[in-house]
């Protein structure tokens, strides 16, 4: 039983995989062959190894500043994007989860915001870019310290990848059973507790989907800001690449960011398959509670540690 | 003065040509520590009542009075046993009962709230269950922990839709006796919806059958008194003689109002 099991891990997770990077890369080199330049004798599109040999240098020591040579490593480029990506992720989400309960929540709200966020959804970073452009120009005028064009990149984010966490919001929020609603009219809670305990973790679920979708599109919008920007991160380093015609870095430059997304995604994957746990940290501190409590009535032998109700007409636990 | 009363309340959903007329002028009036049970088939509205009962919905016409007073309002003070169980599925058993104890009782310490949440967890014996989530629980225990969550919060009167219904006989049998001697300790003021004539009699003082209305809206029949001595045990209820003519009465009331009703609607 366990080593067929075994057996089918291996063959789900590494033989198959392989073979389909396999067949990638065969594709690859036939690209590189069919491209082959005879008055140069290089190819247009590098073979791997050529990618390889010509980028090796960035992956040598990534995390460098290398100032003699000039160039910086491939780690410390997706490290700046990340940064930026993080910034303008996290601005998205704070604003992104406010506004979806108020539009799940206000029929009102809905009725006037819905349109306009349905034509503003569709709109290209490559159109955000330039009108981010314009209040980071207003903004620099009243502090020149500012990095301008981090800043440009920053606000295309946050504009792109707003969306999916808002409407996702706003979908859990209309999809809260009216039960809940009635066991919360029942005890006549506040509605800061309406919404502490009963909307809120019963939105988490859709909300953290909505985040790991927020986390795909910032990535996708970080690369085509820094192409336009054209001073640093991972984006600018596949746009320097290209115009100074070394292809090699170029190609690897883009599988990193390929693999970038894709440990992003896994680990917003994990996180939202375990945002339920995130509800459940009341529960430990509880259970944590309830056996302190036991040991120390062990401790005394007696029930004296265990509190005493105040309200004895209420009747007794008796079977 | 009656504690919760009813005052010609009607009540019916959609409008125009989809209106449906669920209540047609319901008079009904509740003594505090009394136990009334109302029985009525499937489809005439006894979640509707109690939830107008309990001011989760308000009706369209007529009112609701708490101990004399417009109670508009549902409140604790009014605890309901939703026929759904509406527990919250990210809390654990102890948490679900918990949330309503604390917001209920503020002034007791923490300790005491959560033994005062262990206390009604035994008494339905979910004990082993104190950790566990909705989910891993089959459907009547959910139905328990609904019923522990409500009791926990001590209300002046206890709205139960159908809490047993999702039992099996067996269970059923000793949660009835279960709700009954915790009625019998403390007797507080329930109302109980259910479809069991049996059930009714077993636990109830009064025994009032809603009827269906050949959709002009279902209404309340006259109220049949339960006077078997308590406490009450299945058999010497089942076993007194006037048991037998008691539930006949009831099922006969109930059986003709139902073929009276589709009568009117065949012919019409
Ligand atoms: N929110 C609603 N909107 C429209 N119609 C409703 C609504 N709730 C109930 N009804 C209708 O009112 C009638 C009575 O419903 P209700 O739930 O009160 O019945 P019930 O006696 O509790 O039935 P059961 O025994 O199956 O629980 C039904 O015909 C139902 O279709
Ligand atoms: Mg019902």
């Amino acid at each position: 039983m366990n080593s067929i099991k075994l057996k089918k891990m291996f063959v789900d997770n590494v033989a198959l995989p392989s073979i389909g990077i396999a067949f990638c890369m065969l594709f690859w080199c036939f690209l590189s062959w069919a491209t082959w330049d005879e008055s140069t004798s290089s190819s247009d599109f590098p073979s791997p190894i050529t990618t390889w040999s010509d980028s090796a240098k960035y992956f040598a020591s990534p995390f460098s500043h290398n100032d003699d040579e000039g160039f910086d490593g491939i780690g410390l480029e997706i490290w700046r994007s990340l940064k930026l990506v993080g910034m303008g992720y996290g601005m998205a989400i704070l604003a992104a989860v406010p506004i979806g309960f108020l539009l799940g929540g206000s029929y009102r709200f809905a009725r006037m915001f819905d349109p306009i966020f349905q034509i503003l959804r569709p709109i290209s970073p490559l159109a955000w870019f330039p009108l981010a452009g314009l209040i980071v120009i207003a903004i620099r005028r009243h502090n020149k310290e500012i990095d301008a064009t981090q800043l440009q990149c920053i606000f295309t984010i946050a504009m792109c990848s707003i969306w999916p966490t808002i409407l996702n919001t706003a979908v859990g929020v209309r999809a809260i059973p009216q039960d809940y609603l009635n066991v919360a009219k029942v005890l006549r809670l506040s509605s800061f507790k309406l919404f502490s305990r009963i909307l809120l973790p019963a939105t988490i679920p859709y909300m953290f989907t909505g985040f790991r979708l927020s986390l795909g599109i910032a990535w996708l919008v970080i690369v085509a800001a820094e192409m336009l920007s054209g001073k640093s991160g991972i984006g600018a380093f596949v746009n320097n690449q290209y115009q100074s015609g070394t292809y090699g870095p170029m190609i690897a430059a883009v599988i990193v960011i390929g693999l970038v997304g894709f440990v992003l995604d896994r680990l917003m994957n994990g996180i939202e398959r375990n945002a339920t746990l995130i509800l459940s940290c009341p529960s430990l501190v509880i259970r944590l509670f309830q056996k302190m409590r036991s040991q120390s009535s062990n401790a005394f032998s007696t029930n004296e540690s265990v509190p005493t109700l105040i309200r004895k007409e209420s009747c007794d636990a008796s079977a | 003065m009656p504690l919760l009363e009813l005052r010609n309340v009607s009540k019916g959903y959609g409008k125009g040509s989809l209106r449906t007329e669920v209540l047609k002028d319901l008079n009904l009036s509740i003594d505090e520590g009394e136990f009334v049970a109302i029985v009525g088939y499937s489809g005439t509205g006894k979640t509707t009542l109690i939830s107008a009962l309990a001011g989760l919905k308000s009706p369209d016409s007529g009112q609701v009075l708490m101990q004399g007073e417009s109670a508009k309002q549902p409140g604790p003070d009014r605890g309901v046993v939703f026929q759904n169980y509406s527990l919250l599925p990210w809390l654990t058993v102890l948490e679900n009962i918990l949330f309503a104890v604390q917001h209920v009782l503020p002034n007791l310490s923490y300790p005491e709230q959560i033994a005062h949440c262990e206390k009604y967890i035994a008494m339905v014996k979910l004990s082993t269950a104190t950790n566990k989530r909705p989910s891993e629980l089959s459907g009547g225990m959910r139905q328990r922990v609904s019923l522990a969550r409500t009791l926990a919060t001590q209300p002046k009167v206890l709205l139960m839709d159908e809490p047993l219904s999702a039992l099996d006989a067996l269970t059923r049998g000793t949660l009835q006796n279960e709700i009954v001697s915790i009625w019998e300790r403390d007797r507080r003021t329930v109302v109980l919806i259910t479809n069991d004539v049996d059930e009714a009699i077993l636990m109830a003082d009064r025994v009032i059958p809603l009827l269906p209305g050949n959709g002009q809206g279902s209404t309340l029949g006259k109220p049949f008194v339960v006077e078997f001595d308590r406490p009450r045990t299945r058999e010497s209820v089942t076993h007194h003689p006037a048991y037998k003519p008691l539930k006949k009465a009831i099922i006969q009331l109930l059986l003709s109002a139902r073929r009276e009703s589709q009568e009117l609607v065949a012919v019409s």
